[in-house]
């Protein structure tokens, strides 16, 4: 039979099947990356004895209820979390694009005396890791330990989004530069109201990087704030999904629940410290492909 | 004459210097002053006497894990953890590149893209936690074991598993956003190739290999010689997060112990002896692998 088909008829089965595996595999992966936060979402609208019972693929809340959700808003932690990481991502991204911003322009000028010192300065600190015990204690030596501005300023600038950022400024047409000049525009009016606006994709790519990066971050919030009123809502979510420190949240549950209303809390907090996330990815998708492809030029 | 043109190009930039001012502050007093506060790894450090005022002890604190059993525990499972995640996570981006690069509709290839990138932004927290749930006897992993034929045990508990648990969160993790610079690189091959070798009579297996694979080539050395490059560097934030007494055995690496040994137990010299000799060798690879690149590629992190 095979051998009655011409070539190209067989070329044309071959190719269709390779398409069919392909697409199939591509879904595939597509379901093994989505499922978990599927699930997160599915499991935090469930009720947590049912969710206990249940085996294998969750698709919708079983014996759905709202009662994690109750609880997570109506937690004072969980709610100052938000407002202490929102403060972080507020001061931390502004100071991380005025410092960013600010070196990029200089260290972009071709004629500045020491400039590849500079950069040099910057790009050895990523060769070699700073340490955590030294930045530990200078942290404390310095009187920041237990302080927001402990994990704002200890990651002002992040060299790779530096260098980013100057290879950018220099591909700015010195054309545009020059005509600021001969209006007698001085460094910061040229960075402020011609560079910084004709990299708008770059700055924005920046800002979301940071963004992200200081939202998620749990780590050095961990070491260096020992009080939970000063806690990011990304260690609160530790407290409750890892160290599964669940007394705080329970309260006013009755106890025959409070396993099964734990269980529950734990996907919902989950959900509610992922959504800025979500909601920016639209933005993020826009633009951090480009970030990217920046980041793997020459900085 | 030239030394004081240079100056008045350095005083005529002053705002420029000005402007360099937070940077240089930022780096001086965050990373250059931790450096230099390294040297308690060869004194013995105590809060009350200070740095300065701290005995020094030479090399014994480095002598002192390099004799312990922890030396091997940890080198061994920062280099099996880093090899693994090397070798099952570096070729997934690069295939996934290649799948999508087949796909011919615009509209499903961006779909799978927007959702491969998402557990990029996605919080440590949130990924481990997902992890530690799953892995509980309930759990949505056991529930799949058992679909199997298996039976409930609590996975990360158990020391053996956890570096496939590791590996596949982190391959699961980074594939769709490691992929990004593959496809880009895919999208400057020249059209005309492979019209040329569908007119020879080319497949899309052979076009796979006679075009597409030796285009991709030279920005998959480069990735791999920059990534070797961080061969010892297996990061603590997510390991802290997963592992647990039972299994350090398998899942203690360098930089979680060094967490552990200086801010739990409070080792302030030993834990920065054993993260300033982790720093000093990731430096030195990190320096070679990188002059490696230049000279295969011209290309480099610096």
């Amino acid at each position: 039979m095979v051998a009655g088909r011409s070539l190209s008829q067989r070329r044309f089965a071959s190719a269709l099947r390779f398409d069919v595996w392909n697409y199939l595999g591509l879904a595939f992966l597509g379901f093994l990356t989505l499922y978990p936060f599927y699930y997160m979402v599915v499991a935090s609208f469930s009720s947590g004895n049912a969710l206990i019972a249940h085996q294998g693929l969750l698709l919708l809340p079983v014996d759905a209820t709202l009662i994690a959700y109750e609880r997570v808003a109506s937690n004072p932690k969980i709610a100052r979390g938000f407002l202490n990481s929102i403060y972080v991502v507020v001061a931390g991204v502004g100071i991380n694009m005025a410092v960013t911003s600010l070196a990029a322009y200089a260290l972009s000028r071709k004629h500045l005396v020491g400039r590849s010192f500079l950069l040099k300065f910057a790009v050895f600190t990523m060769v070699f890791d700073r340490g955590l015990i030294p930045l530990f204690l200078l942290v404390r030596n310095v009187g920041l330990y237990g302080s927001l501005w402990a994990v704002i300023l200890t990651f002002a600038v992040n060299t790779y989004n530096l260098l980013i950022m100057v290879t950018f400024f220099r591909g700015v047409p010195e054309s545009l530069e020059e005509s600021a000049i001969v209006d007698g525009a001085g460094h910061m009016r040229i960075l402020w109201s011609i560079f910084l606006p004709v990299s708008k994709a770059v700055v924005a790519t920046l800002i979301l990087f940071y963004a992200v990066g200081r939202w998620n971050g749990y780590f050095y919030a961990m070491i260096f704030l020992p009080n939970p009123d000063r806690w990011p809502v990304s260690l609160v979510l530790r407290e409750i999904i890892i160290s599964e420190q669940m007394n705080d949240y329970l309260g006013g549950v009755d106890v025959g629940d409070q396993g099964s209303v734990a269980e529950t809390i734990k996907y919902a907090t989950a959900v509610v410290t992922t959504l800025p996330i979500l909601l920016l990815y639209p933005f993020l998708q826009r633009y951090f492909t480009k970030g990217v492809m920046l980041g793997s030029i020459k900085g | 004459m030239l030394q004081s043109g240079r100056m008045r190009r350095i005083a005529n930039d002053r705002v420029l210097y000005l402007m360099l001012l937070p940077f240089f502050v930022y780096f001086v007093v965050f990373h250059y002053i931790p450096l230099f506060g390294n040297i308690i790894a060869f004194k013995r450090y105590s809060p009350a006497r200070g740095i300065f005022e701290s005995p020094w002890v030479g090399f014994s604190y480095f002598q002192q894990f390099f004799t312990s059993s922890y030396f091997w525990r940890v080198l061994r499972n920062t280099v099996v953890i880093s090899l693994s995640t090397l070798i099952v996570g570096f070729p997934a981006p690069i295939i996934l590149a290649l799948m999508l690069n087949e796909v011919r509709s615009t509209a499903y290839k961006r779909i799978i893209q927007s959702v491969t990138y998402l557990p990029h932004f996605v919080s440590l927290v949130v990924v481990a936690g997902l992890i530690v749930q799953f892995s509980t006897i309930e759990g949505l992993f056991n529930d799949i074991v058992v679909a199997l034929g298996g039976r409930r045990i609590p996975l990360l508990q158990e020391a053996r598993l956890f570096v496939p648990i590791y590996v596949t969160s982190e391959v699961w993790q980074t594939v769709g956003w490691g992929s990004i610079i593959y496809l880009s690189a895919l999208s400057t091959i020249d059209p005309n190739l492979y019209e040329a070798a569908v007119i020879d009579g080319a497949g899309r297996f052979r076009q796979l290999l006679a075009i597409t694979l030796p285009s991709l080539l030279p920005t998959i050395v480069v990735l791999l010689i920059l990534r070797t490059g961080r061969l010892l560097t297996v990061g603590h934030e997510k390991i802290i997060l997963l592992y647990n007494p039972l299994i350090y055995e398998t899942s203690d690496v360098i930089t979680t112990f060094v967490y552990r040994k200086g801010l739990i137990d409070l080792n302030w010299s030993y834990s920065t002896a054993v993260g300033l000799l982790n720093s000093v060798v990731n430096g030195v690879i990190i320096v070679s692998m990188n002059a490696l690149s230049r000279r295969v590629s011209e290309t480099s992190l610096w």
